[in-house]
């Protein structure tokens, strides 16, 4: 890319304010600018860096930003220990829904990317829909498979919980004993409890949700149902808040 | 696209590169490897015949090949018959064949991968193999992958950005394999294998030793149950003085799978006793009691680990004697190994990270193969495509001799027998080598031959011998005739004219 003096000055300029506040930002940048065919070694990238004005005494950063790059999705690494190069990877093909299915299926992806992935199944079954019966391509019988099965996991889930309280009781088991097992088979389906049955605790709009009338933040509460909060990946699903009611005096 | 068939001792799972598991099963995605006959004599397979009499079905039919069975006693309406192993597994494996195409994958097809132990030798692998081919699957010797080389693959699979990066911190060379240890402890099996993975840009998988153990889960079962029975005896429940302590032993045996399973995630459990059988008692069970009764099956199973590392230590030999190997202490064994994953079920059980997270250096990381343990194989078999896979300690060729223009004909050497055995290592055998002598093959005294090379693998062998090529290369017969392979890819062919030394050359030199 061709720049004229002043806005190459101003790209710096702007590169040096990124790289203070995001160094990998900024080192991203330097790579997307190089272009895909281009292999850059760590000091090429450092010169780019300073060249564009950021302060050499502040590369120190480039330790933690290397750990972040050989991560980076659109980074190719090449060469050897002692020459590393990186490179800007053109963008890859969108996944098929195969393909997105499979990750799905198989791995814990940040919440961004599962929803990417998401769509793309989304739109293949919306484009199966839309197209009508004569042109609508046969469902993919694998894809229909794994979802019957994710739906009997969770059925299955309910039912083991079903199957183990109902044996607890039976063998008159503490209460102590009751909750451990409900909460570690909650804990499988990845579950957290919000409050315990029975404590007291402060009203907290957000966890909690009162049995009457309105309860003041911060209000002393006694918790009358737990609630749950499901860890999906790295992102956290309110299921259902604590129900609580005011216990403050009178 | 390939499509992994991953025929396991406890289930059976299907795979293809695109989708990751296809599910099989009527509850579970997985296809339990039972199989049996019902009153009327039908044949049961997977999940109908859990609820067949412990006499009537055939449980970890995969281990009656392991354990060399050619048949199986089930009980028939006739009554108790002896029946071909091979055809029962045909049976499963078509089963699962027929499940996989109702719901899309297709086994029939070309480039199917089958897993197989990487310890079986060339009859086993040729037993599942014929049993496969039976059952539909279009498969050949070179579709057989090494179950711990699929865990490898599965793990790559799931961490090709990182291994360029991270797997060994600053000392990663993109040109340096990682070694690999696997550790795949089943139902019924503990399968111990050392790897050399070089990846994701060389995309080669090299098994340099595989050991195997028939204890795993259900050893532990057993312990378990032994310590819940000593812990009533304190709560004053005697359970041989119990009405049926058969029927208390059961339960028992029941309790402790729970607990074993919910001390995966738990500190602490209450343990599930039937109160009209134990009475009203209610005891809690901990982690650590846990890991107190599961010490000792773990001591043996640092152990394989020990004897697989030295075994691998057989294939670099530089300067050293197998003599060495075997004297050489635990740390030292240890030190070069970048990576432990974790396979199998039981592999989930906290203790055994924290116990092998004891012997190896800080700087080695120990994972689970694949986000689901179970499913490592399977999705590994199912990314196979493009790795090349060697196993060192039982080479996937033929070495056979020729002589009278083909009238004649020896196997002097068949494909996956190991080359040398682990407790020769754990002996300090000094002569440690795959050996065999014309006496022993019953070969002319006199006259000459030709060796002849069959490869096994996807990997092609290139073998020199004297600087020629061992396909094809003459060999003049006499009393002494005398053919080698050495742990470490060296040859060694004493004939007529004296000693050629030779060598495999896809074994790289390691170390």
């Amino acid at each position: 890319m061709v720049r004229s003096a002043p806005s190459r000055r101003a790209a710096g300029r702007s590169l040096a304010k990124l790289f203070a506040t995001d160094p990998l930002a900024a080192v991203l940048t330097v790579l997307r600018e190089a272009g895909p065919d281009r292999e850059l070694r760590a000091e090429e990238v450092k010169r780019a860096l300073v060249e564009r004005g950021v302060p050499a005494n502040r590369l120190d950063a480039w330790r933690r930003v290397q750990e972040r790059l050989v991560a980076h999705e659109r980074v190719g690494i090449g060469g050897d220990r002692y020459h590393r190069t990186y490179r800007w990877l053109p963008e890859s093909p969108p996944p098929t829904p195969d393909q997105a299915l499979a990750l799905l299926a198989e791995h814990r992806l940040p919440s961004q990317r599962r929803l990417e992935l998401v769509e793309v199944l989304r739109a293949a079954l919306a484009g199966g829909a839309d197209a009508g019966p004569a042109s609508r391509p046969s469902a993919d019988p694998v894809l229909i498979a794994q979802l019957e099965q994710r739906e009997r996991d969770a059925v299955r889930a309910l039912a083991e919980l079903a199957i183990e309280v109902e044996e607890l009781v039976t063998n008159e088991a503490s209460a102590r004993a009751v909750v451990h097992t409900v909460r570690s088979l909650t804990k499988l389906a990845d579950l957290r409890p919000i409050e315990r049955a029975g404590e007291m605790t402060r009203f907290d709009r957000t966890r909690h949700t009162s049995v009457g009338g309105r309860i003041a933040d911060g209000a002393p509460v006694l918790v009358l149902r737990p609630g749950y909060i499901w860890n999906r990946g790295d992102e956290e699903v309110l299921i259902a808040r604590a129900v609580v009611q005011d216990r403050s005096p009178s | 696209m390939t499509t992994a068939l991953d025929f396991g001792t406890s289930t059976t799972l299907v795979a293809t590169t695109a989708a990751g598991v296809v599910p099989l099963g009527t509850l579970d995605a997985a296809l339990p490897s039972i199989i049996g006959y019902d009153d009327d004599g039908t044949l049961v397979i997977g999940e109908p015949a859990e609820v067949l009499s412990p006499t009537q079905a055939v449980r970890s039919i995969k281990r009656s090949i392991t354990e060399r069975r050619d048949f199986v006693p089930v009980d028939l309406p006739a009554g108790v018959r002896d029946v071909r192993v091979d055809d029962l597994i045909g049976h499963l494996l078509h089963e699962a064949v027929r499940r996989a195409a109702a719901r899309g994958a297709d086994l029939t097809a070309p480039g199917v991968r089958l897993g197989c132990p990487a310890m079986w030798d060339g009859p086993q692998r040729r037993r599942l193999l014929d049993a496969a081919v039976r059952s539909g699957l279009s498969l050949t010797l070179e579709s057989l992958v090494d179950e711990p080389v699929a865990a490898g693959i599965a793990w790559l699979a799931t961490n090709a950005r990182s291994v360029a990066g991270e797997a060994a911190g600053e000392a990663w060379e993109a040109e340096a394999p990682l070694r690999v240890v696997v550790f795949d402890m089943g139902g019924g099996t503990l399968d111990v294998a050392v790897l050399d993975v070089r990846g994701p840009h060389h995309r080669e998988v090299s098994v340099l030793a595989a050991l195997g153990a028939p204890e795993a889960g259900d050893a532990l079962d057993e312990a378990i149950a032994d310590d819940l029975d000593f812990t009533l005896a304190r709560y004053g429940v005697d359970t041989d003085s119990l009405p049926r302590p058969d029927r208390a032993r059961e339960l028992l045996l029941d309790a402790a799978r729970r607990v074993k399973i919910r001390l995966t995630t738990e500190e602490e459990t209450v343990v599930p006793l039937h109160r009209d059988t134990f009475g009203r008692v209610e005891i809690w069970y901990t982690r650590e009691q846990l890991n107190a009764v599961f010490a000792r099956q773990m001591d043996r199973a640092e152990q394989y680990v020990a004897a697989a590392l030295r075994v691998a230590r057989l294939t670099e030999l530089v300067g050293r004697s197998a003599r060495d190997i075997a004297r050489l202490p635990l740390e030292t064994i240890v030190a070069d190994v970048d990576l432990v994953l974790l396979s199998g079920g039981m592999s989930q059980v906290p203790y055994v990270a924290e116990r092998l997270r004891r012997i190896f250096p800080e700087r080695t990381r120990i994972e689970f193969a694949a986000p689901r343990p179970a499913h490592a194989v399977a999705i590994g078999l199912a990314h196979t495509e493009g790795y090349g896979r060697l196993n060192m300690y039982r080479p996937a060729f033929d070495v056979a001799l020729e002589w009278d223009d083909g009238r004649g004909f020896r196997t002097i050497y068949e494909a996956f027998t190991p080359l040398v055995e682990a407790v020769q290592v754990a002996r300090g055998s000094a002569d440690l080598r795959y050996v065999r002598t014309g006496s022993e093959l019953g070969l002319p005294r006199q006259g000459t031959g030709v060796l002849r090379v069959k490869s096994y693998s996807d990997t092609r062998v290139r073998a020199t011998v004297d600087g020629a090529k061992l396909d094809g290369y003459a060999v003049t017969l006499s009393d002494s005739f005398e053919f080698s392979i050495y742990p470490n890819g060296r040859i060694k062919i004493v004939d007529g004219t004296g000693t050629h030394e030779g060598q495999i050359e896809d074994w790289h030199t390691i170390g």
